[in-house]
């Protein structure tokens, strides 16, 4: 098929295809997947920066979908959002000039990736080890660590200020939803800040420091982190999404095809945050991470040795390892839903045979 | 139908913050609806799942 806009003809069903893979990925980790569309439409054969801007079109409209029906599975906590999300506006708009200057200094392309995989190597170093000790434990991987405890326990900040209309406010607060009994509001805005800042320096929604960094920085539970992560990605993926297509950077037929295939992989991806546990999804995450990591260093090779083959393989390796994750998943979903089944199935014929009785 | 969309997509393209906005609000409604659709779809699982729970137990 033809698409016009971006010049360039895709078969329909491989568009659908990652669309599918990519939509599980986020609503089962709450990531946007940018870093795995954009990579996925240049192995597709789209231009660069067609690729970049249908990408974050493609992570707010998978954003808004995961976040409505994580919502509505009670996994958004939206007081903790709202906040982390006043310090991501700043720190995003700082970022752009800082990523101004990096590209008319012409440094921009390594710092950028050198900062990415960096980022991507450490997270999924430290997610998939965190995953792997704790394999067996009963407790592992259960938020609310030494670190958590220190920083809902930080005062930073006046302890109340006035606002307009609303008079004098406290600033510690409980997030009853993420499990925290009382934080300074100041601690997710400078998060957000920070977050906010690396996220839009590096042209991406921030969900894979965010989500990590509610779970094991502030002790969320991991289904409210994914939800409430995914609210914050809507935000930077509509600022970002805007400017690309201000540029008019954008393919919105290849974002709807996509959309439409990955609004069936986020129902199931949302859905089996239900059933499996947090454990899992975090290692599985970690995984993800790590292999992106990987990812993006083979590219950052082939651009330092001007190879084309190296480049292949890095997406390759990105698309092929998010494939998977993807089927195991759903392979997950699947088992549990057929152990569900199998349950009711016999607490039925429990139920039925005392009145055969 | 597709062949019309497409052409006024390309027309539109010529205004940056019109293409933006339309972008921009596309997705979000597009978004939406896709939502309430699945939303519609999980009730009627749900539904049905009941149903078929009630009539195990009557069994």
């Amino acid at each position: 098929m033809y698409f016009p806009i971006s010049d360039v003809t895709i078969s329909p069903l491989l568009l659908g295809l990652l669309g599918m893979i990519v939509g599980t990925m986020t609503g089962f980790f709450g990531v946007g997947g940018g870093f795995l569309i954009t990579g996925g439409l240049l192995v597709l054969g789209v231009p660069t920066i067609y690729a970049v801007g249908t990408g974050l079109l493609m992570v707010m409209g998978t954003a808004i979908a995961s976040t409505l029906r994580h919502r509505r599975l009670g996994n958004v906590d939206i007081r903790l959002a709202v906040l982390i999300v006043c310090g991501t506006v700043p720190g995003g708009l700082i970022a752009e000039r800082v990523n101004a200057m990096l590209h008319q200094s012409g440094i921009a392309g390594p710092v950028i990736g050198a900062v990415y995989f960096v980022l991507l190597l450490s997270l999924g170093v430290f997610m998939t080890a965190s995953w792997l000790r704790g394999l067996g434990r009963k407790d592992a991987g259960q938020p609310g660590g030494g670190m958590a405890r220190r920083l809902h326990e930080l005062r930073i900040g006046p302890s109340a200020i006035t606002l307009p209309g609303l008079g004098r406010v406290p600033t510690r607060m409980p997030f009853l939803r993420s499990e925290i009994s009382d934080m300074s509001v100041f601690v997710p805005m400078l998060a957000g800040f920070v977050i906010g800042f690396i996220a839009l320096l590096l042209g991406a929604g921030g969900g894979f420091i965010l989500m990590p960094f509610l779970v094991y920085g502030l002790g969320v539970p991991t289904v409210v982190a994914v939800g409430t992560d995914l609210f914050q990605i809507i935000i930077t993926g509509t600022l970002g999404a805007f400017l690309y297509s201000l540029g008019g950077n954008v393919d919105p037929v290849i974002a709807v095809i996509m959309f439409t295939s990955a609004s069936v992989g986020t129902q199931l991806g949302a859905l089996a945050t239900r059933f499996v546990e947090s454990t899992r999804i975090l290692g599985l995450f970690g995984v993800t991470v790590l292999t992106a990591g990987i990812a993006v260093g083979v590219r950052q090779l082939a651009l330092l040795l001007d190879s084309e083959l190296l480049a292949q393989i890095g997406q390759v390796l990105l698309l092929g390892a998010a494939g998977a994750v993807a089927v195991t998943i759903l392979l997950m979903l699947a088992v549990a839903l057929a152990k569900r089944a199998r349950r009711r199935n016999a607490g039925g014929m429990e139920s039925a045979a005392p009145s055969d009785d | 139908m597709f062949q019309a969309v497409l052409d006024s997509l390309v027309s539109l393209s010529g205004y940056p913050v019109l293409w933006a906005l339309a972008m921009v609000v596309g997705m979000a409604v597009t978004a939406a609806a896709l939502y309430l659709f699945w939303d519609l779809v999980w009730r009627g699982v749900s539904l049905l799942g009941r149903a078929g729970g009630a009539r195990r137990r009557r069994n």
